[in-house]
């Protein structure tokens, strides 16, 4: 296990830990006043939605019971990834092991589901009394025959996105160029660090389709097991918003000499500009040429399609607080649409993420770096915000205090990439302001004295 | 002995909820009070993100976040600085230091380590105890009960501190199961205030996780009883108890506080809820309101009136154990039988059913339920009814994807006839 924590946190391409060396990844929780999810939470978010495989969660209850079918991506394919597996250690696993329960666990798994692979996923506990997963599941991959994937992301060992790298590690040890595809086109393009949250994925396969581009492996969003094996025979690779899975990025490139860059779908400008990118690093001047018709095609249409929409947002101030990762890319979007965001959580921003927020808002956005929802409340007051955009977490925070909302994170239900995602959140952000309720909720009963 | 036991390894789409999700629960019934989970920052956050989900309303709960490094050298410190930091920034009036799997493997004495804490400043009044809820033990429903009963150890400590109170004459206490929504609690409570009774609730969800006492955000409860209004219990003249799973709470209080109880196993279905007006007419010599008439021939109605639908009909149904036993209780007025019956844990309670129920999870109902022709259980079941095209309503929790799961009534006549309802719209 600590083999693969080593390899995970030196990764140079991430900022995370050149800027906090001696830490692994981000600083550690403080007791008392911590929000964020572990790094067993943020492993299942990189793995889960590889749908046709089963995801068994090794510990006690509530790792695996707690937290099952909370995620927001979708499949179009199996539906094996929506079971909640566990071993659900009683007291006496505890004391001996557990390594009975996990072998007999997967041995049913087996004959029940007969899957392409299992990702086994160790929890503080187990990590705590010593289960050696690597040896268990290698022994078990022997025996039947499949892979059978060790997920050395405890809890305890750090955040979430620490477990997204941890996760990104496994891909990168056990799953990523074990099979070839059936077979090659001269487009073909992965994309890391996708989820298909609310199905967004498919609006820009859509896309990718009108170009001519394949999208070979989705890692992971609405993926089956077998693309992410094969995932090493891209020509180009685009790491999606996120700078977590960087790491898998950076092997393939050093081993298989696929470029990569990043990018994201959020907003008209920035859709088009990595459509745009993509075409390049595939270097077909044919394809350039394409690309830049239809996105010149699309930005047309989407103008014209914005028009209401930007009158009601123009200048309405706007506070986001994502928890990081994808800060610049909302950022981005929100002032296409004319808004002012006043406001930036930045908690778990890195080094360079924070330099391109810096430069997208300017001097007077605060930028805020604590957790917790009362910095994010007071900071809303003080700049007059007139809607926080941020993830689940937040939303009745803001309600209680009646304050209008925008949901922008793994669990929300609606898809806001590409054009089509870009004109809903255009229309999310209208109604959310303009909504009559808070109006209403402000009255005072008329009988009040 | 009416009770089997799940013959898989693993546990497929689990019905059990953790403990702690209980403990939880019970600390939002009580207002400015705040739980802090002894584990990993990665469990509190879970509990947060399912119950918020639910109940769509932000939820008191702070974690020691303990990390690799605490384990090996002492959680204790953890704890104690958790505590430290919610009381220097929140000051809440009642503190509950939950235990995880985790951190009962590491073994960390958080009895003793409390103890020692509150031994440094014992001029510090607000309440700060400990809650054993390991995972490997039980469901949500004993670690609701669980932490109710440690409350009212806790609480009892400082009443009897102050000793004697006198006996109002009217005064009831009121302690309902975790089966229980907000909307069930104000109904009982409405029912006993309209026979006269002033009512002491703990937990009381009534107005919390909902419209709550105070406006805003704040990280603590914002609504449920006062610690002011709960020091009045010894007070009572007689406790009710509501659901199997609180009895034992019920018994302590008799124990500590020379109180006696009595228990309402169910408060849904028409028998259940008549017994429960007759006793309650026979307590406070009160004749029964007429709204309460009119709402039971309401009742009585409906059910004549859907039971060509009902009668005969089979259902698949997983719940915690009480709920369960409310729901068989009342769905055999209806005319329906169980196909196959699931419960998370098992208790005196479900032992002593006709029917069987088996200890499991909802791959379990999922793999006895074909022949069933309506499935109840929280919304984790709808993929398997799904799959076996069975008609599904959601209950108890979690429930996923409608509002106002916390307002949903199911007792008294009003509560039963809004029940029976939701059930028709899903099979007729
Ligand atoms: S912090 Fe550890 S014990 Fe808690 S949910 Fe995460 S892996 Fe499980």
């Amino acid at each position: 296990m600590k083999n693969h924590m080593i390899n995970a946190f030196q990764e140079p391409a991430c900022q995370h830990n050149q800027a906090q060396s001696g830490q692994q990844g981000c600083a550690p929780a403080k007791p008392g006043q911590s929000n964020g999810g572990c790094a067993f939470d943020g492993a299942q978010i990189t793995l889960l939605p590889i749908a046709d495989a089963a995801h068994l969660v090794h510990g006690p209850l509530a790792c695996g019971g707690n937290s099952w079918e909370r995620r927001g991506s979708l499949s179009s394919g199996s539906s094996l990834y929506r079971y909640g597996l566990t071993t659900d250690l009683s007291e006496q696993d505890i004391i001996f092991g557990g390594d009975d329960k996990l072998v007999k666990s997967i041995n049913e798994i087996i004959q029940r589901f007969q899957p392409p692979a299992i990702f086994v996923y160790a929890t503080c506990v187990t990590a705590l009394i010593g289960v050696d997963l690597d040896a268990i599941c290698h022994q078990a991959s022997k025996r039947h025959a499949i892979p059978i994937i060790p997920v050395n992301s405890p809890g305890f060992s750090g955040s979430k996105n620490s477990g997204n790298r941890l996760a990104g590690q496994a891909l990168i040890d056990y799953v990523i160029g074990t099979e070839d595809p059936p077979f090659q086109t001269p487009f073909d393009l992965n994309f890391i660090g996708e989820y298909n949250i609310a199905g967004e994925m498919w609006d820009i396969e859509d896309l990718l389709k009108q170009l001519g581009i394949r999208l070979l492996s989705r890692i992971t969003g609405d993926s089956h097991f077998k693309e992410v094996q094969w995932a090493h025979r891209a020509k180009v690779n685009m790491v999606v918003c996120g700078r977590a899975l960087i790491n898998v990025a950076r092997h393939m490139e050093d081993k298989y000499e696929i470029p990569y860059f990043e990018g994201s779908f959020y907003g008209a400008k920035q859709t088009s500009y990595s459509l745009r990118k993509i075409a390049r690093l595939f270097g077909d001047q044919r394809l350039i040429d394409n690309v830049a018709v239809f996105t010149a095609n699309e930005e047309k249409k989407i103008e014209q399609a914005l028009k209401e929409a930007r009158k009601v947002l123009k200048g309405k101030r706007a506070l986001l607080y994502t928890g990081g990762v994808k800060s610049w890319s909302v950022i981005s979007a929100l002032q296409e649409l004319g808004m002012e965001v006043v406001g930036v959580g930045i908690s778990k921003s890195s080094q360079e993420d924070i330099v391109r927020i810096k430069d997208l808002v300017g001097e007077d956005a605060l930028l805020i770096d604590s957790r917790g929802a009362r910095v994010v409340l007071e900071t809303f007051k003080k700049k007059q915000g007139d809607i926080l955009i941020a993830g689940g977490r937040n939303i009745y925070v803001a309600l209680k205090e009646r304050i209008p909302f925008l949901e922008i994170n793994q669990e929300r239900d609606h898809a806001y990439a590409g054009y089509t995602g870009f004109r809903q959140m255009a229309r999310h952000l209208v109604t959310a302001l303009q909504h009559p309720v808070w109006k209403l909720a402000k009255l005072d009963p008329p009988w009040k004295e | 002995m009416t009770i089997c036991f799940s013959e898989k390894k693993l546990v497929i789409n689990s019905l059990k909820i953790s403990q702690t999700v209980g403990g939880v629960l019970a600390l939002q019934g009580i207002f400015r009070s705040i739980p802090i989970l002894h584990s990993a920052q990665g469990c509190a956050a879970f509990i947060k993100a399912l119950m918020t989900n639910h109940y769509r309303d932000p939820v008191a709960l702070q974690t020691t976040a303990l990390t690799e490094l605490d384990i090996i050298f002492g959680a204790e410190q953890n704890m104690i600085k958790a505590i430290d930091t919610v009381i220097d920034k929140n000051d809440p009036s009642v503190i509950a230091v939950l235990s995880t799997a985790l951190s009962e493997t590491v073994d960390d004495d958080m009895e003793k380590n409390l103890k020692n804490y509150r031994e440094n400043d014992p001029t510090d009044l607000r309440l700060i105890f400990p809650v054993s809820l390991p995972d490997f033990e039980g469901s949500l429903e004993s670690g609701y009960a669980r932490t109710v009963e440690a409350f009212i150890v806790e609480l009892s400590h400082c009443i009897l501190e102050n000793r004697p109170v006198k006996k109002q004459g009217n005064r009831v206490n009121l302690i309902p199961g975790s089966h229980l929504t907000s909307g069930d609690v104000m109904e009982i409570k409405t029912i006993l205030s309209d026979f006269g009774l002033e009512v002491m609730t703990f937990p009381d969800l009534s107005h919390s996780l909902s419209a709550t006492l105070a406006d805003g955000y704040s990280p603590l409860t914002q609504g449920g009883s006062t610690l002011t209004d709960l020091k009045k219990i010894a007070s009572a003249q007689l406790t009710i108890v509501v659901g199997n799973s609180m009895e034992k709470a019920g018994q302590i209080i008799e124990e500590l506080h020379d109180i006696p109880y009595i228990l309402f196993d169910s408060l849904t279905g028409l028998e259940k809820v008549d017994h429960f007006f007759s006793w309650l007419k026979n307590f406070t010599q009160s004749p029964v309101p007429s709204r309460y008439q009119w709402e039971r021939k309401q009742l009585i109605d409906a059910m004549v009136d859907s039971h060509f639908y009902f009668g005969g009909k089979s259902y698949a149904m997983a719940s915690e154990p009480d709920h369960l036993y409310t729901l068989v209780m009342f769905l055999k007025e209806l005319g329906c039988m169980p196909a196959k019956l699931v419960s998370s844990y098992a208790t005196p309670a479900l032992k002593t059913m006709e029917e069987t129920v088996e200890i499991g999870d909802l791959d379990d109902l999922e793999r006895g339920s074909d022949a069933a022709e309506f499935w109840l259980s929280n919304s984790h079941g709808q993929q398997g009814a799904g799959r076996l095209s069975i008609p599904f309503m959601p209950i108890g929790f979690p429930i996923t994807g409608q509002i106002a799961n916390g307002y949903r009534r199911q007792v008294g006549f009003r509560g039963t006839i809004e029940l029976l309802l939701a059930i028709s719209q899903v099979i007729i």
